[in-house]
């Protein structure tokens, strides 16, 4: 498709690696959708956009990882809380496993380039 | 940055016009927490939405990457792709024009024309199929064709306020190609509405056959040679001053001045009708304009039948002289007429 071979940029990484970052996100504690996103900012992922952060969080829970209830808030809008079920536990223990796997195969082939 | 900043409730508006093309029952698992992070975003002080989250279109591409584009989902077909870029590219535009205010007026009033639109829709596809069993026409032409147009637009209102909420999707697609073949019929019978040129015939004479003909159009049946009917009884014996109308009243005449002839005027009474047939024809090069009540214009030699119109006029009809002429005198000097038909006859001015 493309001719050009493009730069690969954190923010395309992140698309792979989004579902995991959530769930861990998640597995501190529940949290609303907003406070999702600030909490990777916060952890250095700078470049997550909002959207993307809500829309996985739907898919998430469309896909039964979550569980998700409303609490009520004094000063704000009343806050739709996410936290991980049974099933969320364990995909994000497969995918920590994958992602520790394949994130040191990458770091393995990348050392010599690195140094 | 020209425009104004989008309030929340705009911006949440622009993001669900880009993500229209989805399945309702998607869009709402999608967008359930949209208003929610809205105002989350619109309570941070300093920067507007499209500051902080980019356009509602980028937004809402994003959210689609984000909640469809894994293997969660089926992939997707290319026709079902190229349908939702283009059902994409649609809804991106809308919300770009939704700035200008003309058409934000019109969009908000549109939805109130859909009533008629679904009359107007019933009321078409009832006419395309009558028009398959019968003439094309504007109008039902009977009770009961009017009762079938009547059932549908019933039925398309029905149709149409029923399915606004989510509809399956073949339901949602045959809706959608009704809609496109009642537009269709709408346009092309604006641009072509139909002509009543065709349609049976009655006779109205002086024999009892009502029966039917079909006519083409009677000044070029035979290719385009006809200016005077002949009709004739079962029997074979001549008609005269049959009256000729189509189906809606209006009387069929012939043209038979384009072919060098004219109806001849009798004496007495009244101009024949262009319409009662067969017409009294005479070569119109032979045609005198005489005075009126003179002698030598009731000649009416038909050139084409032999039973001559010739409307009894009082008197002897074949002494040429006008004993009941109104002004009287003036017998004219002119020779006096002939009965039979002579082309030669020409002491026209």
């Amino acid at each position: 498709m493309h001719s050009t071979v493009r730069r690969v940029d954190s923010s395309q990484l992140l698309k792979g690696v989004l579902d995991v970052a959530v769930l861990a996100v998640l597995a501190k504690r529940d949290s609303y959708g907003y406070d999702v996103v600030r909490s990777l900012r916060e952890a250095g992922l700078e470049d997550v956009g909002d959207a993307s952060v809500y829309g996985t969080l739907r898919r998430l829970f469309k896909a039964g990882a979550l569980n998700s209830y409303v609490v009520a808030s004094d000063e704000g809008p009343h806050r739709k809380y996410y936290g991980l079920n049974d099933v969320g536990r364990s995909l994000l223990t497969s995918s920590a496993t994958t992602w520790a796997s394949f994130a040191a195969t990458m770091n393995h082939l990348l050392k010599e380039v690195a140094s | 940055m020209t425009t104004p900043p989008l309030s929340p409730g705009a911006y949440a508006e622009a993001v669900r016009a880009a993500l229209a093309d989805l399945p309702a029952a998607d869009r709402e698992e999608m967008l359930e927490d949209l208003d929610d992070h809205l105002m989350e975003v619109a309570a941070e002080p300093g920067l507007t939405l499209e500051d902080r989250l980019g356009s509602p279109e980028a937004y809402a591409a994003e959210l689609r990457a984000a909640y469809g584009g894994r293997p969660a989902r089926p992939r997707r077909r290319l026709t079902e792709r190229t349908r939702n870029r283009a059902a994409g590219l649609l809804g991106t535009a809308h919300a770009r024009l939704m700035q200008l205010p003309p058409y934000r007026q019109a969009a908000a009033f549109a939805p109130e024309l859909r009533p008629a639109w679904w009359v107007l829709r019933g009321y078409a596809a009832a006419l395309l199929i009558l028009s398959g069993i019968g003439p094309r026409r504007l109008v039902p032409g009977d009770v009961a064709a009017w009762v079938f147009t009547l059932a549908l637009v019933w039925a398309s209102v029905w149709a149409g306020r029923r399915a606004v909420p989510g509809v399956p999707g073949w339901e949602r697609a045959l809706l959608l190609g009704a809609n496109v073949v009642a537009a269709i019929v709408v346009l092309a019978t604006m641009i072509d509405p139909p002509v009543q040129s065709s349609g049976s015939v009655a006779f109205d004479g002086g024999a009892p056959v009502p029966y039917g003909v079909q006519v083409e159009n009677v000044a070029v049946l035979d290719g385009g040679s006809v200016y005077n009917i002949i009709p004739y009884d079962e029997n074979g014996a001549p008609l005269h001053n049959v009256r000729l109308y189509d189906q809606d009243g209006r009387p069929i005449t012939t043209d038979p001045e384009s072919y060098g002839r004219a109806i001849a005027v009798p004496c007495e009474g009244e101009p024949p009708m262009r319409n009662s047939y067969p017409l009294p024809l005479m070569p119109e090069g032979a045609w005198v304009d005489p005075p009126p009540g003179d002698a030598s214009a009731c000649v009416t030699p038909s050139p084409v039948a032999s039973p001559t119109v010739t409307p009894s006029s009082t008197g002897s009809p074949s002494d040429g002289a006008t004993p009941s002429s109104p002004e009287g005198a003036t017998p004219s000097p002119s020779p006096s007429a002939t009965p039979s038909a002579s082309p030669t006859k020409a002491n026209g001015k």
